[in-house]
Parts: C-alpha cells; structure tokens; sequence
C-alpha cells in the first residue's frame, strides 16, 4: 500500500511537474519544474529495479542539466525572453490533436494484453549493463562516442561562429 | 571473409572523418580537404562494389551485412562522391569551416551507411541519431543573417520529436515481442496476424523516416530548410536522407503486410503528400522551395509503392529512390553551377540559361523531365512501374489520382524549363563555361538518366534481389 502510494507520488510528480514545465510564464519557474520532472523520473526508475539509471538520471539530468538550463535562463538577455501571445484557435487545434492521439493509444493500450513477467528487484546490477554494453551492444555503445564527439564539435562551431559574427 | 573488409565502406568513412576533424586544427586548405574528400568517397564506392555480395552477421547479430544493406551503401556512396564533388566550391560558408564540413558531411554520411545494416532497434536508434546530428549542425552552417539559425532549429525540434515518436513506438513493440531485434520481431509480429496495437506501433516508428520524407504531415520543416541551408545541405538532405528513410521504411512496413489499415494510412499520406506537395509547388518563386514541395509530392508517389506491399511494390520502389537520387543531384549540379556566390535562386535567374550553357540546360531539362515523369526517362520508368504494382493490388483509384496529380505537377517543372529555354531576358547574358569535370558529369548524369529509363532491367533486377533480401 505504501509503495503504491509513492509510486503514485513520483508519477504523479511527473506528469504533474511537466505540465507546469510548459505552461508557466516564467521560463526559471519553468525550469525548475522540468528538473522537478527529471527528479520524479528517478524515482520511479527505483521503482522499476534500476538503481544505476536512477543514479544517472539524478546525476546527469537532475544535476547538470537542470543546473545548466537555468543557467542559461540566468545568462540569457531579457530580450529573449518576451512572451509570446499564444492565439486560442491554435491551442484548440493543438488539444484536438494530442488529445486525439492520446485517446486512440489509451484505447489500443487498455485493450490489448501485453504479456508481462515478474521480475525480481535489484535483478540488472551495475556489472551486468557494463558487461552487455561491452559485448552484446558493444556496437552502438562505439557508436554513441562518434554521436557526442560530433555533438561537441557541433556546439563549438556553432557557439565559436556566433562570438564573431556579435562583434 | 574477414569481418573488418565487410565493415570497410564504414570504416573508411569513420576514418577519414577523424582526419578532417585532425586537419581542421591545421591551416585551411579549401583544395587540400576537397581533393582527399573525393578520394575518400570514391574509395568507399569501391569498397561497397567489393562487399556487394557478402553476407556476415557482426557484433553479436546487432549489426547485419547482406545484399540488402551493401547495395543501399553503394548508393549512398555514389550519392556520397557526387555530393563532394558538388562542394567544390563553398562559396556560402565562412573559410574557417570549410574543412569541418567535410568532417559534418562524412559522420552524417557515416550515420546513414550504417543505418541499413542495423538489424535492432537500439543500434538504429543510435545511427539514426548520428545522421540527424550531423544534419542538425550543417543546416544552420551558411553564413548569413538569422533565418539560418531558424530553420535549423525548427528542423531540430521536429527531429527530435519525430525521434521521440520512433522511440515510443519502438517501446510499444518491445513490449510485446520482448526483443529489440528486428528480424525476431518481425517473424513474432506476424504471427497470427498484426494486432492494433502492432500496427500502430509500426506506423509510430516509421513516423522518423516519414518525416525524413518529408510525407504530409510530417513535411512542414522542408521548404524551410530547403531554402536557408545551403545548397551543398539542401542536396544532401534531399538525395542521401530520402534514400536511407526509403531503406529503413523497407524493412518496416513489410511487417504489417496483409493489414488493411496499414494500407489504408498509408493510402492517406500517399494522397496527402500527392495533394499539398504539387498544389503548393506551383506558387513557389525560389528555386530550392520549389524542389522542396517537389519532394514531398515525390515522397507520394513513393508511398504509392509501398501502398502495395508487395514485392513488385517493393522492387518499384527501389528503383523509384535509386533513380530519384541521381535526377535530384542533376538538378543541384545545374543550381551550384548556376549559383557561384552561393546564394539561393529564384527561377527568374534561370532565363536564358540554354543560351549561357546549352550543356547545363539539358542536364536541367532532363533531370526536370525526369522527375515529372516524361517518357523515357528514367522517372517516367519509376513512376509506371509504382503504378502497376499499386494496380495489381487493386488500388486503381490512387493510382488515377496519382496520375492527374503527376499532369500538375508538370507545370511547375516546366514553368522552370521555359524560363530555361524560352523566356527573353532584358539584361545582356554572360557565357557560363564548363569546366571538363563538369562536363562530365553533366554527361554521365544525362546518359544515366536517359539509358536506364528505356532499359530498366538491370536496376529492375537489383531491385528483385532486393525484395528478396527484405524477408
């Protein structure tokens, strides 16, 4: 019962955090919901028996990026933070179409019977992802170092460009 | 056969790409990056020629070799050379990128060697996001005012939840076959016939590659990309990324054949993407916009193939993509010729062009007439054969829409081409001299484009092999 209940605190948290993420007028508000959000996904990570990506997801999105989106909130000129009006037509359209596609997949999905299997808690250890992602998934995991050199290098050309061209 | 000489068009690619990346902290060398770049695709031409009948299973079975994957890496390093040799000349970019380009265009040249061989979600996954990050980065690199940096970003958000959309899907069919590989989930799925929850999930994680498509409604970043990235980008993105979605979408959507809603969705961006890529094309006043909608009305057609799932759908659309890609850099070779400064070109700029270069005119006519379908050229051949095979399953009503649509868009391709060949300009014309390079290719690309469309066959017959490697 009690592990319901936080079940329910931490998705409830997360959706709820969400929401506010992108509806809130101030962008740090904002911000600090998105994090809320990050930190509610950890929790249910725990829940699903993953300790290692719970420690991640606080480590690097809860963490650094949180930390980093609001710095960047902090450091950005004023200017860019002008609200747009948003049109109501375009917010109709906008909950027709998510809330179509929402229906359609909650439909499908409480029709439908996927099978599951219990699995026992603490089950994926540290040791045993760090073995798969050598061996079985060795490929990608090379793959995701030429991703993120590619992402930085990216980001130093775009960031490098833009210092000139302000001058 | 030894695993690394399977992997080598890849290898080759990732290799030299670490080497631009090394030589953009030396001095720029515009001659030096575009030379070794030539070279670098022209070898992985070879080495794709060379692996085109190996088969091989690497990486734990995560990563698949076969006729399948090899003949797409073929294309694509053929698209790839031709590509470079476009890029001879970057007059658009600032100098100081100039040899990290090469580095953006080769990784994302390497994610979409590597898509076709990926035989598990979590590998496609990952590739995919190489590509997408390599094209995030080159899109907004022209140098220029702010419109740059607002079409990158809007590619960037609607790729990533395109991505997004991919991965819910993928998750939704992890669920239920309990695998990430793609030929255990296909044989799992099709077992008993596709459930609705199956089917969705299929049409979910084929949503990435419809929106590299660029199929209606997942088109609304093209004409903006096309017009502000530059025209080098632009090529890229409308040769290579279509090609690669085409491959991806063959190994996809052969999964749910037999389902009528499958069909039928597909039908409805078939008819969609036909409506609005014709439809919006003819008001378009630059030249890049135009091909933009262009594209989108092509990606119609193309769905028009896989409407039919079968192999000769199949088949047709290999042959479609195959030849779509050599019409499509056609008509970039004639846009970088014709654009030295690097600057986008309203079709105004096109008049008097079959005086200044009767060579580069023709190379437009006919890969214009090509992609509008005139007999018999190789788009004519691509279209009828599309037909037939969405005909002989029964969808007679698409294929008639299809064809008015196809009369449309006649007028937009030769509204450019009477502003090639006929309209009058009232400013004196400059020749515009062909190196022999050029020429060459002009010449390689027409003979392509007119030999292949009256004998098929051999294509055709890739194609058939193809088909059969899908299972």
């Amino acid at each position: 019962m009690i592990k319901e209940l936080i079940f329910l605190l931490f998705a409830g948290g997360a959706v709820g955090f969400a929401l506010l993420a992108v509806s809130l007028k101030n962008l740090f508000h904002a911000a600090l919901c998105l994090a809320a959000t990050l930190f509610s996904v950890a929790g249910i990570f725990i829940f699903l028996g993953s300790e290692f990506l719970a420690v991640i997801q606080l480590l690097v999105y809860f963490g650094a990026i949180g930390i980093l989106i609001i710095f960047t909130i902090m450091i950005s000129p004023p200017a860019l933070l002008k609200n747009e009006t948003k049109s109501v037509s375009k917010f109709f359209f906008a909950l027709a179409a998510a809330g179509s596609l929402f229906f359609i997949l909650f439909a499908l999905l409480a029709q439908s019977t996927l099978e599951t299997e219990t699995v026992e808690l603490g089950l994926v250890s540290i040791s045993q992802l760090g073995t798969l992602l050598l061996t079985d998934f060795v490929f990608p995991f090379e793959v995701i170092a030429l991703v993120l050199l590619l992402a930085i290098v990216g980001a130093i050309i775009h960031a490098w460009g833009g210092a000139e061209g302000h001058e | 056969m030894n695993h690394w000489f399977l992997l080598s068009p890849e290898l080759l690619i990732a290799v030299s790409s670490f080497l631009f990346l090394y030589l953009s902290s030396h001095t720029k060398n515009g001659k030096r990056d575009f030379t070794l770049a030539l070279l670098v695709s022209l070898g992985a031409v070879v080495l794709s020629v060379m692996t085109l009948d190996s088969e091989g299973s690497l990486f734990s079975g995560t990563y698949k070799i076969n006729f399948f994957s090899q003949i797409f890496k073929l294309i694509l390093s053929l698209g790839l050379f031709l590509l470079v040799w476009l890029s001879r000349n970057l007059s658009d970019l600032d100098e100081r990128v100039g040899t990290e380009y090469f580095y953006f265009l080769f990784s994302a040249t390497l994610g979409f060697l590597l898509l076709p061989s990926c035989s598990e979600f979590i590998t496609l996954f990952v590739a995919l996001e190489l590509s997408s990050i390599a094209l995030y980065i080159l899109i907004p690199l022209r140098k220029g005012d702010g419109i740059d940096a607002e079409a990158g970003i809007k590619y960037l958000l609607m790729s990533a939840a395109a991505t997004a959309v991919f991965l819910y899907g993928a998750s939704l069919l992890y669920g239920m076959v309990k695998t990430t590989d793609l030929t255990v989930a296909a044989t799992l799925l099709s077992q008993g016939g596709l459930s609705p929850l199956a089917y969705v999930a299929l049409f979910l994680t084929s949503v990435a590659f419809f929106f590299k498509l660029a199929v209606v409604p997942f088109h609304f970043w093209a004409p903006d990309v096309y017009q502000s990235a530059n025209n080098q980008v632009t090529a890229l993105i409308a040769t290579l990324s279509k090609v690669v979605a085409v491959a991806i979408l063959l190994r996809f959507l052969p999964m749910g054949e037999g389902s009528a809603k499958l069909v039928f969705i597909l039908t409805l961006l078939a008819i969609f993407s036909l409506l609005i890529g014709n439809l919006a094309a003819i008001w378009q006043q630059d030249a890049k916009r135009l091909l933009a909608y262009s594209s989108v009305a092509q990606a119609g057609y193309l769905l028009i193939g896989f409407v039919a799932l079968s192999d000769e759908g199949y088949r047709a659309v290999f042959y479609y993509v195959s030849t779509y890609l050599f019409a499509t850099i056609a008509v970039f070779h004639v846009i970088t010729k014709l654009s030295q400064d690097g600057r986008n070109l309203k079709l105004n700029d096109f008049i008097g062009l079959s005086q200044r270069s009767p060579l580069l005119a023709l190379t437009l006519l006919l890969s214009l007439f090509s992609l509008a379908g005139i007999p018999p050229l190789v788009g004519f051949a691509a279209k009828w054969f599309v037909f037939t095979a969405a005909v002989e399953q029964g969808h007679v009503l698409l294929v008639l829409f299809a064809f008015i649509m196809s009369v449309v868009s006649l007028y937009y391709y030769l509204t450019l081409i009477k502003k090639a060949y006929v309209d009058k300009s009232d400013q004196p014309l400059t020749a515009l001299s062909l190196t022999w390079d050029e020429q060459l290719v002009s010449i390689g690309l027409i003979l392509f484009l007119v030999l292949f469309g009256i004998f098929p066959g051999w294509i055709l017959n890739l194609g058939d092999k193809v088909a059969r490697a899908i299972g």
